[in-house]
């Protein structure tokens, strides 16, 4: 039975087998690559910043660094292809040294048990902190030289194989708590530590627990400034590396922890490579508009950040190439898929052969007639110029749809307005492309035909989040696999029809699940129900005066800092609204656009994820967004909104 | 392992609870209750029916005031303000009544609940009670598992035995209603087992053994996210009151348990709906059955999530007490709503009526352990 493999998260799968490493780098896209290689010049000496929504991709650029996934590289390398290419950008990027690994990727994820280090009385809180970090990264360093070396971490035969040294370079705190919690022996080192984080773990857990804190706290991070200070010996033989300390999910410290912790790697005292990764949740909305983390820190200067849903340029050769990696793995399974499989037909006219005709298009003439009035002559000679064309009926309804638009636009207008000149050339002008493109929606709205559909609006509908690439690809492979399974191989695509029923569903499922994943999600759902309505009402207005549509809303920055300011002093309303658009944008609901000069002013837009465009039938290019007032915004977080007709009195919501 | 401490447990079922509570009381004793403020209608359901019954001794009331913040007023304000206000006029004269106040949020929105109520409760004095009633109708299971966990170990603990009763009023249709968010998901302070020490997450076997309902796809997507267990063995209710629930959970999350975890069948549980000790004694032999296989790799880890009603949760929490160090409970932590639009329907004599001929008791600590 095929798996479907679009539903499979590479990074989630548990570490600690080289099977498991083998899986996530067989189906790692090596093209997220380039997202560090544009940070080339500062990789190993400035702490990194991995930063998106949940799916973004962040723990899978991290994993691919790790001690295992780095080895299982190497080893495969030798194979040519992709294993061929990874090693040689692992290369270039200086993760490795003549082919084999040399940096030892340190990579774990934080949890919530840190949390309750924050609740503890008295001073200890960060010693606790420190002591807990400092034995995971000690441990997990062991870990990776012994995955490195092929040695087993549960054998203390093995770990006694390791041992470890100070260089004369490390500092004084390093050197003491070396002395107390150290020794040369990798066994020795690794009890200690399995012990100090059991002690941690069980003073955390137990509410019944008695043992003595005052043991257990450390002063510092020092495990930072041993790794950059240890030499490691395996048999007797040194081991060169470069240590790099991949700490993953930080948002799930507290925001003191966080705060602790990104002040100790931004004080330049951190003399190892250290990368961390987090979701948007753990910035405010004003610290992830600015891209400014801490007062008197600066950006390119103290650390970088790769921001996942802003570096967009890679973002479609990214996911196409990991659906065909997630398509190839099913191979050995399916046998049937050819070797560049792509199951999303886009057959699109024969679809529009079956829904429109030429009574539609006599029609849209008639609307064309009766929306231009006296002014119809004018267009009679357009819809003549248009029909002398060698087009098809499609390509016929489309132009025609278009003049229906202008027309509508005479209407009220003294002079035609542009584009539409005696000397125009309607087929083949460019200039009114948004028009065209609003004719394109408007007429899949009004015969019913499929929007969605095709690689193009796949990869637009995942709004830069690889995880919602995903979702949507596996929904739409999931029939692909039914075919096969019923062994129908001549039909295995996806009609232009299906792909958009079947993203239509995607889609309302994603809207729905709003109100139960996540923080103030059904204050967020009224607020995106109401931006996705009146984007509607806009976008469908007879004229398309946005065209090709609205997509969003803005507020004046000097709105959104009033806004800002009044939470901030405890203005309830103010501090709903602020924590609702904080969160969707957090959460990739709303893609914050900021100071978006306009006719003007400066604005803050805030536009749909592109998959919440579906089920309000909006198109997918940004641009098109309608100013709102504050006191609109706050209205429609708490009684939503209210209206729930369109122009023809249809109901809003299908 | 030896036989289980609640194998036998007296679990006192709705139409035996009157009878079994009035015979109680017949005699002296020193009561304390234990209740949640909160919007659920059944909020004050017991205490009522508490009161009705009569008895002497004295009979104290300990309110738990959970809220994100101090300053916090929610969108169910107006219903919580309906319970406080019969709750005043059933206690008056009758307990009295101490509040303790739980912030379940950190400044930071991050949540610290159970840590919270856990510590309160360490330090509560129950020497002078022995009857201690604790009513989970209107608290959630981020709360009352860790407030279970600590006041067991205290009755289990003090020198003259205490009685824990725990009390549910247990309505399907209900339950049914109410749409929980999730925030975040989290292992369960006291229940957090070995599941987070780097030992355990290098060999050790993770199972998971998640007791479900319906309409949860997303809670269940996350927690298996956060857990990444080795294997699952799903909970499902049977019997039920509707004998199709499990068909329908089982055609409810086809796509989640075939494809995304190529679910063996033979790794269903099935155990029924309303009867925590089924719960509790199907996830006990789990445990022991594949500790028992595994003990050459080093013994397991088994982790539970109870989606279902509170009173299957009852068995969950049964459970993971009892296995210890080896179990955990990983809960999603969001919020809660009833969604029906005539809500205050629920606060009608016919409907109070109805939700006291629905309370189940379970006698977890005390005289039938001596």
């Amino acid at each position: 039975m095929i798996r479907n493999p679009f539903f499979f998260w590479a990074a989630d799968v548990r570490s600690g087998s080289m099977a498991d490493d083998r899986v996530f780098v067989d189906l790692f896209g090596i093209s997220a690559l380039e997202l560090l290689k544009k940070k080339l010049q500062n990789l190993w000496d400035m702490p990194i910043i991995l930063l998106s929504a949940p799916g973004g991709g962040k723990s899978s650029l991290m994993r691919i660094f790790s001690a295992g996934a780095l080895r299982y590289i190497e080893e495969t390398a030798g194979q040519g292809g992709n294993r061929e290419i990874l090693a040689g950008r692992m290369e270039e990027l200086g993760a490795f040294k003549d082919g084999k690994p040399y940096a030892l990727g340190i990579w774990f994820r934080i949890s919530d048990e840190y949390h309750s280090l924050q609740d503890i009385d008295g001073n200890g809180k960060n010693g606790f902190f420190n002591a807990l970090l400092n034995s995971r990264i000690i441990l997990n360093t062991i870990k990776a030289v012994c995955e490195v070396k092929g040695l087993n971490l549960t054998d203390d035969n093995d770990l006694s194989r390791i041992s470890f040294s100070l260089k004369p370079g490390a500092d004084t705190i390093t050197i003491s708590s070396w002395k107390k919690w150290g020794g040369d022996k990798g066994s020795e080192v690794f009890d200690k530590m399995a012990k100090l984080e059991f002690e941690l773990c069980d003073m955390i857990d137990d509410p019944f627990w008695e043992g003595d804190r005052s043991n257990l706290a450390q002063g510092r991070l020092w495990s930072i400034d041993l790794l950059a200070n240890l030499n490691i010996l395996v048999d007797n033989n040194p081991f060169m590396f470069r240590p790099l300390v991949l700490l993953d999910d930080v948002h799930r410290l507290t925001g003191n922890q966080l705060k602790y912790l990104l002040n100790i790697l931004f004080s330049r005292q951190v003399a190892m490579p250290f990368w961390i990764s987090m979701r948007k949740q753990a910035l405010g909305l004003q610290e992830i508009l600015t891209e400014r983390i801490n007062h008197g820190i600066e950006k390119k200067r103290d650390y970088h950040i790769i921001d996942f849903e802003k570096d967009k340029s890679d973002f479609k050769k990214r996911a196409l190439e990991i659906a065909k990696l997630r398509v190839r793995s099913t191979v050995p399974w399916s046998g049937n898929f050819p070797k560049d499989f792509n199951f999303l037909s886009d057959e699109r006219e024969n679809i529009f052969l079956e829904n429109l005709n030429l009574q539609v298009v006599e029609k849209i003439k008639s609307k064309i007639e009766k929306a231009a009035g006296k002014r119809f002559p004018k267009f009679e000679k357009l819809i003549e110029k248009v029909e002398k064309y060698d087009l098809t009926i499609r390509e016929l309804s489309l132009h025609l749809r278009k003049l229906e638009i202008l027309a509508q636009r005479v209407v009220p207008q003294k002079n035609l307005p542009y584009p539409i000149t005696s000397n125009d050339d309607l087929p083949k002008q460019d200039n009114g492309k948004a028009v065209m493109e609003a004719a394109d929606l408007f007429l899949a709205k009004d015969y019913n035909l499929p929007y969605y559909f095709g690689n193009r609006r796949l990869i637009a509908l995942s709004s830069y989040n690889i995880h919602q690439f995903l979702k949507l690809g596996g929904s739409l492979f999931e029939e692909i696999i039914i075919m096969n399974r019923l062994g129908k191989a001549d039909e295995l695509y996806l009609s232009p029809v299906r792909q958009h029923e079947i993203i239509k569903k995607a889609a309302k499922g994603f809207l729905n699940e709003i109100p139960t994943t996540m923080p103030f999600g059904s204050r967020i759902f009224r607020f995106i129900d109401a931006i996705g309505k009146m984007c509607k009402d806009e976008t469908y207005r007879p004229t398309a005066p946005y065209a090709p549509g609205v997509t969003g809303i803005a507020i004046t920055m000097s709105d959104y800092e009033l806004l800002k300011n009044s939470a901030g002093k405890g203005d309830e309303k103010a501090r709903i609204l602020y924590q609702v658009i904080e969160s969707a944008v957090a959460h990739n609901v709303l893609e914050p656009k900021a100071n978006c000069k306009e006719k003007g002013k400066v604005f803050l837009v805030l536009y749909l994820n592109r998959l919440l465009c579906v089920p309000f039938q909006l198109p997918l290019q940004k641009g098109g967004f309608k100013e709102k007032k504050l006191s609109t915004l706050l209205k429609w977080v708490e009684p939503g909104y209210t209206k729930g007709k369109d122009r023809e009195g249809n109901d809003l919501w299908q | 392992m030896a036989i289980g401490r609640w194998n036998d447990t007296i679990h006192i079922e709705p139409e035996d609870f009157a009878s079994f509570w009035q015979q109680r009381l017949t005699k002296k004793r020193n009561v304390l209750a234990v209740c949640g403020v909160g919007w659920d209608p059944r909020m004050t359901v017991l205490l009522k029916t508490l009161k009705e019954f009569g008895g002497t001794g004295s009979r104290q009331l300990c309110l738990i005031d959970y809220k994100p913040s101090s300053s916090h007023v929610g969108s169910q304000q107006k219903l919580i303000d309906m319970n406080l206000k019969k709750l005043d006029i059933i206690v008056k004269g009758w307990m009295e009544k101490q509040k303790i106040e739980i912030i379940t949020r950190r400044e930071d929105n991050s949540y610290a609940g159970d840590e919270r109520i856990a510590r309160k409760f360490r330090n509560f004095d129950i020497s002078p009670y022995k009857d201690i009633v604790v009513d989970i109708s209107a608290l959630p299971k981020s709360l009352y598992f860790s407030l279970l966990l600590v006041l067991v170990e205290k009755c289990i603990r003090a020198s003259n035995p205490v009685n824990l009763h725990v009390i549910v009023c247990q309505d399907v249709d209900l339950d049914g209603r109410i749409t929980e968010s999730i925030d975040d998901v989290r292992l369960l302070r006291g229940f957090e087992g070995r599941f987070k020490l780097f030992q355990s997450q290098q060999n050790m076997p993770k199972i998971w053994a998640p007791v479900l309902t319906g309409n949860s796809l997303s809670v269940i997507t996350k927690l298996f996210e956060y857990l990444q267990p080795k294997d699952i063995y799903p909970v499902l209710p049977f019997p039920a009151l509707n004998p199709r629930t499990d068909d329908d959970l089982l055609l409810e999350y086809h796509s989640i348990l075939a494809d995304t975890w190529q679910l063996n069948p033979m790794n269903i549980i099935y155990a029924a709906e309303d009867d925590p000790l089924d719960i509790y004694r199907s996830l006990v032999n789990l445990y022991r059955q594949q500790k028992e296989t595994l003990e050459p790799l080093g013994g397991i880890l088994i982790a539970f999530s109870c989606l279902a009603g509170k009173i299957s949760s009852l068995g969950a929490f049964m459970a993971a007490f009892e296995i210890g160090k080896d179990a955990a409970v990983a809960h999603a932590i969001g919020h809660h709503k009833l969604n029906v639009d005539d809500v205050e329907k629920y606060w009608s004599q016919d409907y109070q009526n109805s939700f006291g001929r629905s309370l189940h008791s379970i006698w977890l600590t005390g005289e039938p352990y001596e």
